[in-house]
């Protein structure tokens, strides 16, 4: 996350006032976003703090990102700020940091078993275009589960992907990681 | 060159059309049901709903004259848009059978679901290989059959720099075991998955032993202290590393450091025997190098633990000694040896240095009238004595209760692997530095065959996809 000392951000979150940034989809979404969820956006952060711009009130408009895929990232950012400081919090307490870490996990999974596939995919470029590194981490792994206890037939029809290989090559290469076919049952 | 000639077929028939119908807005719109289509743009299903754009059109196929134009288009054509426009076949209510048992989709804006395969037709290559860095080992290596371009991705710059990305998780254990010496079992403690791989490339007529292990790579010695190999046991990257200079067959010590961060920048060997030789393998030139004399103040012979695998710490490798107890280390960087003189905690057998976080800790089997059980010690620095900081739950203890255990302990940092042997058994149990934490590891029975193996020896690795010999 952002290396702002924990204490800026805690003290962020909580303010009952806090400065926000307003940002515009490609589709005609307004958001007005908390200053500290906006920084985590590092591509914000850079166009601000890098070029030296003052923080002041103009409405940035993001092209590359709708307004469903930016609700949902403010959603995520959000609350992984908030994860951030009560882990912080929690610090040297071994039973309280189980607790946060089972919070955010429960959390984690609920957010990402509500995407479709093409919401994931249109999230990761939304993500990726935005620069959120500890979010985009997340969203890719999600892809990772969704395909790892699948067969190669599953693999190759959830990415579109055609076969080119001939059988006797399958067959060989198949043989060749013999190891990692064992145990492992169709689908 | 028949599609040409349909296509032309086409355009000759909209053209007549065109003429008689007109296309032009201000037209009074034709009562006639048949309308058509404007050929060259692709159209959303939902523009065509409306009756205002009569530019765009929907063939009404209740009309018989007009199929013969629908299916012209069909076959001149073959866009997705025209797929769309199949007579009361609208996809609006189907859902695939994929998505359903894929759990809430959330409705896109359009009024029509996207076909299936659309979806990751515009994901940018660079994030393809970030998804397939996170997917587990084994699990790659089927996936090596998906296509071509997946099998090859072992030999990618990009997608290695997007594997060194993804943060290491347990190392796995490659061990040998007394009834398949020829060949090893590597166990991955995340699945607790068992797996038996034929690294082709290792000579199989000799036995060779996995001595120590870096950034992936197993730097294995054949049963006569010779020859040293390196091998990736998960890709088969494989060298024999050249004839040692200093001519010594009697039993050595093995230590393994990585220059860098990974494998692509180098890493090193070293050797040492009892009587203070030693020698260094640097992978970058590909030879020996002997960097001097063991200094006079480390006292020989040195009685060196050979059942304890090298701990590396920074680029430094710790031996265990006795005679006196204790451990010499070795500074790969600057060359330099040093001695610490540490007295061994009483009861003490088949003992073995581990490493977590740069802390020396100090594996061993503590027995006292009949009673035996498994220990772990930390180093305290500043006094140079071991001090316990856990043992193996006492209920597992009591089963070698008044028996003769013999331990071996595979892997030293972060997380180990424990062989404990007695009478007819081979236990087996991993140990979580960092969390504290004794498992049991299933058996390892080679597929197909239902006898347990005894586990001979073994060394941790972490499993790597890209680390090269």
């Amino acid at each position: 996350m952002a290396d702002d000392g924990v204490n800026t951000k805690v003290e962020a979150v909580s303010k009952a006032t806090t400065e926000t940034i307003e940002l515009r989809t490609e589709d005609g979404g307004v958001f007005d976003v908390d200053k500290p969820v906006a920084m985590e956006f590092l591509i914000l952060k850079s166009f601000y703090e890098d070029e030296g711009r003052v923080f002041d009130k103009t409405s940035i408009r993001l092209p590359n990102v709708k307004q469903l895929e930016l609700s949902k990232v403010i959603e995520y950012c959000t609350r992984a700020l908030e994860f951030g400081a009560k882990s912080a919090a929690a610090a040297g307490d071994k039973d309280a940091e189980r607790m946060v870490r089972q919070e955010r996990e429960g959390f984690e999974a609920e957010f990402v078993d509500e995407l479709s596939n093409e919401m994931l995919k249109e999230l990761i470029l939304a993500v990726n275009f935005l620069d959120i590194k500890e979010m985009l981490d997340f969203l890719i792994r999600s892809v990772a589960n969704r395909i790892r206890n699948r067969s190669v037939a599953y693999v190759r029809q959830f990415f579109d992907i055609e076969n080119d290989f001939t059988p006797q090559e399958e067959d060989q290469i198949h043989q060749e990681n013999a190891w990692a076919f064992e145990g492992v049952d169709a689908d | 060159m028949e599609g040409l000639a349909m296509l032309r077929q086409l355009i000759g028939q909209l053209q007549e059309l065109l003429e008689l119908y007109g296309s032009n807005p201000p037209h009074p719109h034709p009562p006639q049901p048949l309308h058509f289509l404007q050929p060259l743009h692709p159209l959303p299903l939902s523009e065509l709903h409306s009756q205002q754009h009569h530019r765009l059109c929907l063939l009404d196929v209740n009309d018989g004259s007009t199929d013969d134009y629908y299916s012209l288009i069909m076959t001149a054509r073959k866009s997705e848009s025209l797929k769309m426009l199949e007579p009361y076949k609208l996809p609006l209510a189907k859902k695939s059978r994929k998505d359903r048992t894929r759990g809430k989709s959330s409705m896109t804006t359009n009024t029509v679901e996207v076909m299936e395969e659309q979806i990751w037709k515009d994901f940018p290559e660079d994030l393809f290989e970030a998804v397939i860095a996170r997917i587990p080992v084994a699990t790659f290596f089927r996936f090596r059959s998906v296509c071509q371009k997946w099998n090859s991705l072992l030999n990618s710059q990009s997608f290695s720099q997007h594997c060194a990305q993804v943060p290491q998780g347990n190392p796995w254990f490659y061990t040998i075991t007394h009834e398949n010496v020829n060949s090893g079992s590597m166990y991955d403690p995340s699945l607790k998955k068992w797996h038996h791989p034929t690294i082709s490339s290792l000579p199989n007529k000799i036995i060779i032993l996995p001595v120590a292990s870096a950034g992936g790579l197993v730097c294995f010695l054949d049963i006569g202290h010779r020859n040293f190999y390196i091998c990736n046991p998960l890709t088969q990257s494989f060298k024999e590393l050249p004839a040692r200079s200093v001519k010594v067959w009697s039993r050595v010590a093995v230590g393994m450091t990585l220059n860098g961060n990974s494998t692509t920048g180098g890493y090193k060997i070293l050797w040492v025997g009892c009587n203070g030789e030693f020698e260094v393998y640097d992978s970058v030139k590909n030879s020996w190098i002997r960097p001097g004399n063991m200094p006079s103040y480390i006292k020989l012979p040195l009685s060196l633990n050979f059942r304890s695998q090298a701990v590396s710490i920074d680029g430094t490798l710790y031996f265990m000694r006795s005679d006196p107890e204790g451990i010499v280390s070795y500074d790969m960087v600057t060359g330099v040896w040093k001695q610490y003189i540490i007295p061994a905690p009483l009861h003490l057998t088949d003992h073995t240095l581990a490493e977590y976080g740069g802390q020396i800790m100090l594996v061993g089997l503590l027995t006292k009238n009949a009673a035996t059980c498994v220990c772990i010690w930390e180093l305290q620095k500043m006094t140079l004595l071991w001090k316990e900081v856990d043992r193996m739950p006492n209920i597992w203890c009591l089963e070698f209760y008044g028996k003769h255990v013999r331990m071996t302990c595979l892997g030293n940092k972060g997380l180990l692997m424990l062989s404990l042997r007695y009478r007819q058994m081979n236990r087996l149990v991993t140990y979580n530095v960092s969390s504290r934490e004794w498992l049991k590891v299933p058996g390892c029975a080679v597929p197909r065959g239902r006898k347990r193996q005894w586990i001979a020896c073994g060394t941790a690795f972490h499993p790597c996809l890209t680390a090269t010999a």
